[in-house]
């Protein structure tokens, strides 16, 4: 079976101790692709960014490429920002393209493997990101799928973004319920504008989960003349991460989007 | 998203029926049975109101909620029997794993984690879609769709797999998490056999997977050990009472002796 050479607790990156570039494998071609070259990535024996993982640590972050910090240092992500600000030590679990359903998976795989930790961050992608055998989606807006379907039908040519939320929302669901039940202390939000809508609209219910999300900064957001200082140490990554993707540049944020991002999981202890 | 608001009320939306006291035979038939009702609490679910801290809950689908048998007929409700045990049942008709496995998360939530968990999942090929479960057809494809999709033809066997070893490995790492005993199986022999494979691959892939082979069609056509139950229960023995094979062309559940393999089965 396909699906078993997928491990449920895998970075997706090589593992190596101490190299620069993110080397990412394409699932297909098994293509190693280098995109950063300016930060230094180290990558456990599980291809997370970090050193390898420890029972029980006090802090866990998840989520996709901004967790694992894609175009900055190490020290800047705002996962980081947030442990050093509380003086613990932490995991770092965040996949580079990962949906909502990976994520929780790998963090429950996580668990079983090396106990629960006293609190975790999650910092959750799209929902239109839809998780099948083994791959993520991007599913597009119903408008964008085709009037006709030829066999065999692809998910991405039938599957709607109704489906992408649920599957998303249910999911972050039993996180939550998961983390209670655990005695685990669960902050969690999303850098995707859709999905903060999405969450607002049922917080706007007043019904009684999602009591773990915490609101932070959409990206558009305007974030001129604040830290300054962070701009003079890290001119190059400031604004924008210095990765390169599929030919394009400055994809992911810079230092200043991250610090942002960890103050408001500060802020909502 | 008014779905999403049922969420919360989780039990609620999966009422298996009305809430209703129902008949027992789907439609009524003309034997004993049909004067029978199954019981189902103000959630949909068959028996008394659910309590707190209950010491075993069996989760899984019509064949949990007993379709077709009486509730002491239930293969849970043997178990409980055996050991001695309190419990809530949270079978719900139909239900896919991923609902299977939300539903007793909701269900800790609200009355605190049982200290024993008993589950009977059904086929992968059950995935949630909003509130309704959708049975993935990979047999027979139109070789073309038009727009707006149903999306029982988008997924492959393997995607139908993925997502519900996903959420079984959730349930078992949420079990192992809270200090409750997982015990689970699945009447689905398609399943059984990708299970198998996976164990074979991976011999510690699922921690709590219990075997239930001893209960297919050839093993308990040949079985002469429950002839009291068959003298008791004739009408219901072998098939449930929702059989209704001749006037409506529906495919009855399996019946009492079925239920007593599968039992026996988790208790080895």
């Amino acid at each position: 079976m396909d699906i078993l050479r997928l491990d449920r607790l895998d970075g997706h990156n090589i593992p190596n101790t101490d190299r620069y570039g993110i080397h990412f494998v394409e699932p297909e071609s098994g293509k190693k692709t280098i995109l950063d070259k300016t930060n230094r990535y180290i990558f456990n024996s599980l291809g997370f960014r970090g050193e390898d993982f420890s029972k029980n640590k006090d802090m866990v972050a998840i989520g996709c490429s901004f967790t694992l910090g894609q175009g900055v240092p190490y020290d800047r992500v705002w996962s980081s920002v947030v442990a050093d600000a509380l003086g613990i030590e932490y995991d770092n679990l965040g996949v580079r393209g990962a949906s909502v359903h990976q994520i929780v998976a790998g963090f429950l795989e996580y668990c079983k493997r090396f106990g629960t930790p006293k609190r975790v961050y999650a910092l959750m992608p799209s929902f239109y990101r839809a998780v099948f055998a083994g791959y993520p989606l991007d599913i597009g807006s119903d408008s964008s799928l085709p009037k006709y379907s030829k066999f065999p039908h692809k998910p991405e040519n039938i599957i709607t973004r109704d489906f992408g939320i649920w599957q998303a929302l249910t999911t972050i669901r039993f996180l939550e319920e998961y983390c209670r039940a655990a005695g685990i202390s669960l902050a969690w939000s999303t850098w995707d504008g859709d999905a903060k809508d999405c969450v607002q609209e049922i917080l706007e219910q007043k019904i009684s989960f999602f009591t773990n999300y915490v609101n932070t900064p959409h990206i558009g957001d305007r974030l001129d003349g604040c830290h300054q200082e962070l701009r003079e140490m890290y001119p190059n990554n400031f604004d924008a991460g210095t990765d390169v993707e599929l030919g394009e540049s400055h994809i992911h944020w810079g230092v200043h989007q991250h610090a942002h991002f960890a103050q408001s999981f500060l802020d909502a202890r | 998203m008014t779905y999403i608001k049922k969420l919360d009320l989780e039990q609620k939306a999966l009422r298996n029926f009305s809430g209703e006291n129902i008949p027992f035979g789907t439609p009524p038939h003309p034997d004993s049975y049909s004067k029978s009702f199954y019981t189902t609490n103000k959630y949909g679910f068959r028996g008394p109101e659910l309590v707190e801290n209950q010491e075993m809950v069996a989760i899984g689908c019509s064949y949990t909620f007993g379709q077709g048998v009486l509730r002491e007929n239930i293969w849970a409700s043997i178990i409980a029997d055996q050991l001695g045990l309190s419990w809530d049942n949270l079978g719900i008709a139909g239900a896919s794993i991923e609902r299977i496995v939300r539903t007793f998360i909701e269900y800790c939530r609200i009355y605190g984690n049982p200290k024993v968990v008993y589950a009977l999942f059904p086929t992968h090929k059950r995935l949630m879609q909003k509130l309704e479960s959708v049975h993935i057809e990979t047999q027979v494809v139109p070789k073309f769709l038009k727009s707006p999709y149903n999306i029982q033809y988008a997924f492959s066997e393997e995607d139908c797999v993925y997502q519900c070893f996903s959420w079984i490995g959730m349930f078992e790492t949420f079990c192992d998490s809270n200090g409750i005993e997982c015990h689970w199986g699945t009447w689905d022999l398609s399943l059984v056999n990708y299970i198998n494979e996976c164990m074979n691959e991976k011999p510690n892939y699922f921690k709590h997977y219990r075997n239930l082979a001893g209960y297919n069609a050839d093993h308990i056509a040949d079985c002469l050990d429950h002839e009291d139950l068959k003298e008791k229960y004739e009408e219901i023995f072998h098939w449930g009472g929702d059989d209704d094979r001749v006037h409506l062309g529906i495919m009855p559940h399996w019946g009492v002796h079925w239920h007593q393999h599968v039992a026996e089965d988790f208790l080895k």
